[in-house]
């Protein structure tokens, strides 16, 4: 009795010990995971660089709009160049949007007949193509846009994209810098390898030309648009 | 002589093993420790960290003198074409395909979705097994996101927003470490999502056994869902630009 009560203290003490150590260690590690300033020195630098590429986006954005502000303040008489400007508007907004067809250099990623890949693999493929800063891409000849849908059909047992099925060797076409599509897909660690994992190894090629359909019309019923504020 | 003896082996081996977790704790500790502090890289990275902030503060600017311009340009083009048939119809087209691009703000029914970390989990399997810890297990990732917005558009969802974020066709996710990257804009949990949309679909996909909301779940993810008659969903500030892409001639 006296030796069991012995050891009882130290082992207490230790066991109080480790558990204070714990918790101190998982705020360590918490804080470890939020602190931006302890991120990866290479993470830190591909964050960098996505923002810088985003700013220069956007700083021709602003060039743009501001030719076009001086324009229209310019000549608010001659319709012509008014057209012109809409139209060329007009042309960018339905090229975003994918609903008129578009040409291009790019990448084609060809998913052989007999690999043993899920609806999620061409999400995850066309995923990188748009991180890649893809303008256009399209499965088989299904234009991907922001209400494109790549499902499994339980009923048919097949990958539909837009509710067509999905036939093999599947295709998808990005509109885009070929090298940089390129280099995405390879990146260490990326799509590919992780694809190769399950022993899919799509074939990538560049092309110097490639065409892309366009897709129907969206048909929305749901949606409402907040007007902008009038200035 | 012999009793002692004992009673001796008996602690020992507990014992041991306390001071043993004991001593791998505190290395692991310490280590993390010297990562924050000692580190020779902590000070390059505070520069990193520093221009990642300015160019964030620059680029919150930039968007927003964009969209005002953006609107005053709109106005004026309205006045401008106001009596010139060929012009109001163009011009009224613009308008239509700004919604879709998601220029303008959103609003409509649809479901309010909310993801975060699993710290709880994450703070009982530490202290369980320290050694084979892994924090990425109880993390929200760049694809836990994805898939979810994929799901959502196969439900038929009109307009999406993640956080302060719009989803558009070119939205991508992206990890780079722990922080999750869309629009090229970084995240932190929790991920509020919102999707406009038929309230029935949508909600008859997220319950599918397979869709990613309920994989969340069953792992034990802090997830919720709830219906909203009137969802609000910001507008996209990113860029559309074409450098590679070129409309089809004859089209």
């Amino acid at each position: 009795m006296d030796s069991v009560k012995k050891w009882r203290i130290p082992v207490l003490i230790t066991f109080l010990l480790l558990g204070i150590m714990i918790s101190v260690q998982f705020h360590t590690q918490q804080t470890f995971l939020s602190d931006l300033s302890l991120q990866k020195t290479d993470d830190l630098v591909l964050i960098l660089q996505r923002l810088h590429d985003n700013r220069t986006k956007l700083e021709v954005d602003l060039y743009n709009l501001e030719q076009q502000q001086q324009a229209l303040s310019n000549d608010t008489s001659s319709g012509a160049s008014l057209a012109d400007n809409l139209k060329k508007e007009s042309g960018k907004l339905q090229t975003a949007l994918g609903v008129i067809p578009v040409q291009g250099p790019g990448v084609t990623v060809t998913i052989p007949a007999d690999s043993p890949i899920v609806y999620l693999d061409l999400v995850d493929i066309v995923n990188e193509l748009w991180a890649s800063q893809a303008e256009a891409i399209a499965i088989n000849d299904q234009r991907v846009t922001g209400w494109t849908t790549v499902f499994w059909d339980k009923q048919k047992m097949t990958i539909t994209v837009n509710g067509k099925d999905i036939s093999f060797p599947c295709t998808i076409k990005a509109v885009g810098n070929p090298d940089t599509l390129d280099s995405g897909l390879r990146l260490l660690g990326g799509v590919l390898d992780s694809l190769a994992v399950f022993k899919i190894y799509p074939l990538v090629s560049r092309s110097t030309e490639l065409d892309l359909p366009a897709a129907g019309p969206p048909v929305f019923r749901y949606v409402q648009p907040v007007p902008n504020p009038q200035q | 002589m012999k009793t002692g003896r004992q009673t001796f082996n008996k602690w020992q081996l507990p014992l041991t093993l306390v001071l043993f977790l004991s001593g791998l704790l505190l290395v692991m500790a310490l280590r993390s420790l010297a990562a924050s502090d000692s580190n020779p890289t902590r000070l390059q990275n505070d520069n990193l960290v520093n221009l990642i902030k300015t160019q964030e503060r620059e680029i919150a600017g930039i968007q927003a003198d964009i969209s005002a311009r953006r609107n005053l340009i709109n106005n004026s083009r309205l006045t401008s074409a106001s009596g010139k048939q060929a012009l109001v119809s163009l011009q009224s087209q613009i308008q239509q395909l700004d919604i879709v691009a998601g220029y303008t703000e959103a609003k409509g029914p649809g479901l309010l979705i909310s993801l975060d970390d699993n710290r709880k989990d994450a703070e009982a399997a530490q202290a369980r097994n320290p050694a084979q810890f892994k924090p990425d297990d109880f993390l929200i990732h760049d694809r836990n996101l994805l898939y979810v917005v994929n799901d959502l558009r196969a439900a038929g969802a009109e307009a999406i927003s993640v956080n302060d974020q719009r989803v558009v066709a070119s939205t991508e996710f992206r990890c780079a470490g722990n922080t999750i990257l869309v629009n090229t804009t970084r995240l932190a949990p929790p991920y509020i999502i919102r999707a406009i949309g038929n309230q029935n679909s949508l909600t008859r996909t997220l319950d599918l056994p397979e869709s990613e909301f309920n994989i969340l779940k069953m792992s034990g993810f802090p997830v919720s869902v709830e219906s909203s008659p009137a969802l609000l969903l910001p507008a996209y500030k990113g860029s559309y630009q074409f450098s590679f892409a070129t409309p089809k001639a004859g089209s």
